[in-house]
């Protein structure tokens, strides 16, 4: 009897454990996006990045088919109605928040997919890719 | 013969220096005669004939280079006319204090009335004091050489007559300060774009980098671009050898480990695994690799219009990479 209970309380430990483990990745992040503006022809992105800085960030934002990019801020590197998407090399940024806007030549900005961040974490090298999330995190 | 003991007044300006000063200030320093030659850019037995007194005077500029390589002023390493009166009379200034020490033990001793073998051991327990006394003192004013490693990071591959970065990163546990020199041997046909920090350019030689790096502490980095030869070894292979010197460990030379060789081929250096893009991993990683590094802002542009445009290809004529329309 004693040692079913012994048992169970480690079993009942182990399951609290491995809940409350961040899942993979989560303290990794040290760059976060999200979605400031998603309407009309207007997409506006906030960057937070935090120590230790990555080098380099890679913003990559999806476009709908067809939908041409006037203006971009910072400029961009590539922006390609033919494969969909607009792609930031922001270097050098430092810790804070930083805002990245496109203005489309009609208004499909709802419609326009996800974006994503990559970037290697100076901590152990390893890649990151983090979804740019719809709301305020 | 590089001095001489020449008063002319017509020739360059000479100064007269302490050759007991300079060694002193060396060996306080850990630092080896071979060290001090390649920085002022002599052989090591001019700076043991500087240190030795056999050359009185020499060069004014060779003086400043040699204050400059020990970390001092020129007015440290001259002849104070006080000690000029020991140096006319053959004897190194140094030598004084001693003699003026045994003249004082003699008269002690010659006063002294004790029985003969108290006399023994006292003078014993006073050499052994001072033997205990001077290990002391050479310990504490002797640390412990630093522990240093060097390490090269090279590309996989680089086609024929095209740019491409070398690094060479110092590191060290050691917190004390430490001076280097950095000599890497280039493969056959290479030439040098730009150095980071400015080689010793006087001492460089066709086929060889070298730096002298002054008292420092910390780790350090040594970047370099090199142009790969427009026609390649038969094996296709470019490789890469140095070492490093480092103050205080004597002439003892640690080879630079890490990347060796590197593959001539047709792939840019930055397109890893050669499938004629380069992609958001490997442009992720030239900035790893590059963003620390000074003067390879046009690198970094030429990397970052290859990965905008989704691919490239070598054009023969041109001897350049096109981004693929």
């Amino acid at each position: 009897m004693r040692m079913k209970i012994w048992f169970g309380a480690v079993m009942v430990l182990l399951c609290m454990w491995g809940v409350g483990l961040p899942p993979e990745g989560a303290a990794a992040q040290n760059v976060k996006g999200h979605y400031l503006d998603k309407t009309g022809a207007k997409i506006i992105i906030e960057l937070e990045v935090s120590p230790p800085l990555p080098p380099l960030i890679i913003v990559i934002q999806k476009l709908p088919e067809g939908v041409q990019v006037i203006e971009a801020e910072p400029e961009s590197k590539l922006a390609d109605p033919g494969r969909g998407q607009v792609k930031w090399l922001l270097s050098g940024l430092t810790s804070g928040k930083h805002r990245l806007e496109l203005k489309l030549d009609r208004p499909a900005a709802a419609q326009a997919g996800g974006g994503e961040i990559r970037y290697r974490n100076p901590a152990d090298g390893m890649m990151v890719t983090v979804a740019i999330s719809e709301g305020a995190p | 013969m590089e001095e001489t003991d020449n008063y002319s007044t017509g020739g360059p300006p000479m100064v007269r220096i302490d050759g007991a000063k300079v060694r002193r200030i060396r060996e306080r320093q850990g630092l080896t005669q071979l060290y001090v030659a390649t920085v002022v850019q002599v052989t090591t037995d001019t700076i043991s004939r500087w240190e030795n007194r056999r050359y009185p005077t020499i060069k004014k500029e060779n003086a400043e280079k040699l204050a400059e390589a020990l970390g001092v002023t020129l007015d440290d390493l001259l002849e104070e006319e006080e000690a000029e009166a020991g140096g006319e009379s053959g004897l190194p200034a140094e030598a004084a204090p001693v003699e003026e020490l045994s003249a004082t033990a003699r008269n002690g001793v010659a006063s002294a009335r004790r029985p003969q073998g108290l006399w023994l051991l006292g003078v014993l327990v006073v050499l052994l004091a001072g033997t205990g006394l001077g290990w002391f003192i050479f310990q504490r004013q002797t640390p412990a050489p630093p522990q240093v490693a060097a390490t090269r990071i090279l590309p996989g591959h680089v086609p024929p007559g095209q740019s491409f970065p070398v690094l060479i990163r110092i590191n060290t546990p050691s917190e004390a300060a430490f001076a280097l020199i950095v000599r890497e041997n280039l493969p056959p046909g290479c030439r040098v774009l730009v150095a980071n920090p400015a080689p010793a350019g006087a001492a460089s030689q066709e086929g060889q980098l070298k730096w002298v790096s002054r008292p420092e502490k910390g780790a350090r980095l040594f970047s370099y671009l090199l142009v790969s030869p427009e026609t390649p070894p038969d094996d296709r292979v470019l490789s890469f050898q140095g070492q490093i010197l480092v103050g205080g460990r004597g002439d003892e030379a640690i080879a630079i480990a890490g990347d060796r060789q590197l593959e001539v081929g047709r792939y840019h250096w930055a397109d890893s695994n050669g499938d004629n893009r380069i992609d958001d991993e490997e442009i992720l990683a030239v900035y790893d690799l590059l963003g620390e590094v000074d003067g390879f802002a046009g690198l970094r542009d030429e990397v970052d219009t290859l990965w905008a445009a989704g691919g490239y290809r070598w054009d023969e004529k041109t001897g350049k990479y096109l981004p693929e329309q």
